[in-house]
């Protein structure tokens, strides 16, 4: 790769000469640019920058001088090689002071090309050089500030990974004690009771069904969503179950619904993919409603044909185009990342795909945000249930313990 | 038709009897006991003869793969499965090349644990639907 071509200022107010020059660098291939006077030299160092300057000493209005004092009182061009050109005849102390402006050397005419253009390539290296390091010294900079961020997500994931092995031991020791407890249960259930007792009875049992599917929930979490993620998962059943769960992500000032009817069909995607899946929706929309009144999150599933979409709908605060254009992306997050990993949604979406299925976004600035999963249902619609699954709901009210199925219309 | 002898191996007392009691509801079902100590293992069985036995996976010191082959060589009409909470696929793949006869989540409803049961008796390949087949 050829280096790229530096610039080179030339400064006289004699045309001629000014074309001398030109036709004397022009052999080292650089980009020339020729200014008619000081001011003009200077409003040309105001918009770019030059491996050096090539001054003429004496022009009417700036002389060579009275330029290079500007040349070196702004910063940016503070360094920049000056040389001047002058008449042979130039007194000794108009050199001096030359020196004394940062010129770093004088060419006298009638210029020698063959000089000219050896002084002007120690520049033009030098000038090239010295734009390497800078570049290099970004390029440094730019790494370091991604290792940086490597290293953060590499913390977090560790973090994650920890908080996933004891999110699983913990839903196996809860299940492990839980078996126990439901067996007795059903022991008691087989002798004549009082009502009141039975009622007892009944309130443990829909905890323990309470707590069986939060551990279920905790051991789907610390799974791998890369690890068998296909299956074939009735919605209704699984959202039961996933429900629990899904409450505990959202805080108490936040209403989660769920309106999932059964006889919806199988979704292709294994259960604890779907809890993972919809676990992020659900937090995300916790964080775009924040500490919003009123803040509403319903999780839906419907059927078309051989199609099921399982949406999370918040009425938060939406997102801006940009970010909707970006947020399926990998490491993508309007969140600190001390609290995300910016996977969230592109684990939905990698999901989504393994599933032969679509996520869809719908989301307005201060208008909410609706994610759909679009996912090819397992097998074909049944229609006699159809009717039946309207009036079915799984109701999730955030001050209820349990999971209730409301009573078809 | 004879009733279904049942043992369960497992480190957990309260797990052990509470199955215990739930089993002893079903009037086809015999509680044949639980071994907490494996190192009675071998003399149990020969005690008590069980159809089926139930292995919990996590028993601390004990392999429970090998105690399949054991149970296997010393009475090989025993219908043995898993019961377990490790709802794991390297679990479940390490049992059956033990030659376990099924694999059972302790998530699974009583009821479902007692048909499971059932099926194993009956010489069938029993798998808790938990583990996602």
């Amino acid at each position: 790769m050829s280096a790229p071509l530096v610039d080179i200022l030339l400064v006289d107010d004699n045309p001629a000469k000014g074309l001398a020059l030109q036709s004397a660098l022009a052999p080292l291939g650089q980009r020339m640019v020729m200014a008619r006077s000081g001011r003009e030299a200077l409003k040309h160092l105001l918009e770019q920058d030059f491996a050096t300057v090539i001054l003429d000493v004496h022009m009417p209005d700036m002389d060579g001088f009275e330029t290079a004092q500007f040349i070196r009182s702004r910063a940016r061009s503070a360094h920049t090689p000056i040389i001047f050109v002058s008449a042979i005849n130039l007194a000794e102390t108009d050199a001096l002071r030359g020196y004394g402006l940062g010129a770093v050397d004088y060419i006298f005419a009638p210029i020698i090309p063959e000089v000219l253009r050896a002084k002007v390539a120690v520049f033009v290296e030098l000038y090239r050089k010295t734009e390497e390091a800078k570049a290099h010294a970004a390029r440094i900079e730019l790494q370091k500030a991604e290792l940086e961020t490597s290293q953060n997500r590499l913390r977090l994931a560790e973090r994650m990974a920890a908080l996933g092995t004891f999110a699983a031991g913990l839903g196996h020791d809860m299940g492990n004690l839980l078996l126990p407890v439901r067996a007795r249960l059903d022991v008691l259930g087989t002798y004549e009771l009082p009502t009141d007792v039975r009622e007892d009875l009944d309130a443990i049992s829909r905890c323990a069904t309470y707590l069986q599917n939060l551990a279920r929930g905790l051991r789907s979490l610390s799974k791998d969503p890369q690890e068998g993620q296909l299956g074939a998962t009735d919605l209704h059943t699984w959202l039961a179950s996933a429900l629990p769960f899904l409450r505990h992500a959202v805080p108490p000032t936040i209403e989660l619904r769920a309106e999932v009817p059964a006889g919806l069909g199988l979704a292709p995607l294994a259960d604890h993919c779907l809890t993972q899946a919809t676990l992020n929706l659900v937090n995300n929309a916790c964080d775009a409603i924040g500490q919003a009144k009123g803040g509403q999150i319903v999780v839906a599933a419907v059927r078309e044909e051989e199609w099921l979409t399982l949406t999370v709908s918040d009425n938060g605060s939406g997102m801006s185009d940009e970010v909707r254009a970006r947020c399926i992306e990998p490491f993508f997050t309007t969140k600190a990342l001390t609290i995300s990993t910016g996977l969230g949604l592109a684990i939905v979406h990698s999901l989504a795909a393994k599933a032969g299925g679509r996520v869809e976004i719908v989301s307005k600035k201060g208008a909410g945000t609706t994610i759909s999963v679009v996912m090819k249902a397992k097998e074909p619609p049944r229609p006699a249930e159809a009717g039946r699954a309207e009036g079915t709901k799984v109701v999730a009210a955030k001050e209820q313990a349990s999971v209730e199925t409301a009573t078809p219309a | 038709m004879n009733p279904i002898r049942v043992m369960c191996v497992d480190d957990s007392e309260v797990v052990a009897e509470s199955l215990g009691r739930r089993l002893r509801i079903e009037k086809d079902l015999v509680w044949a006991g639980w071994v907490q100590d494996c190192a009675r293992l071998n003399a149990t069985i020969a005690e008590t003869t069980p159809d089926v036995v139930l292995l919990d996976v996590d028993m601390p010191g004990i392999d429970p793969f090998r105690l399949i082959v054991e149970i296997k060589e010393q009475a090989p009409s025993t219908r043995v499965a898993m019961l377990t909470g490790h709802v794991r696929r390297e679990y479940f793949e390490k049992a059956v090349d033990s030659g376990a006869d099924g694999y059972i989540c302790k998530d699974d409803d009583p009821a479902a644990i007692v048909s499971h049961i059932r099926r194993l008796a009956d010489g069938e390949f029993v798998v808790s639907p938990e583990l996602g087949f």
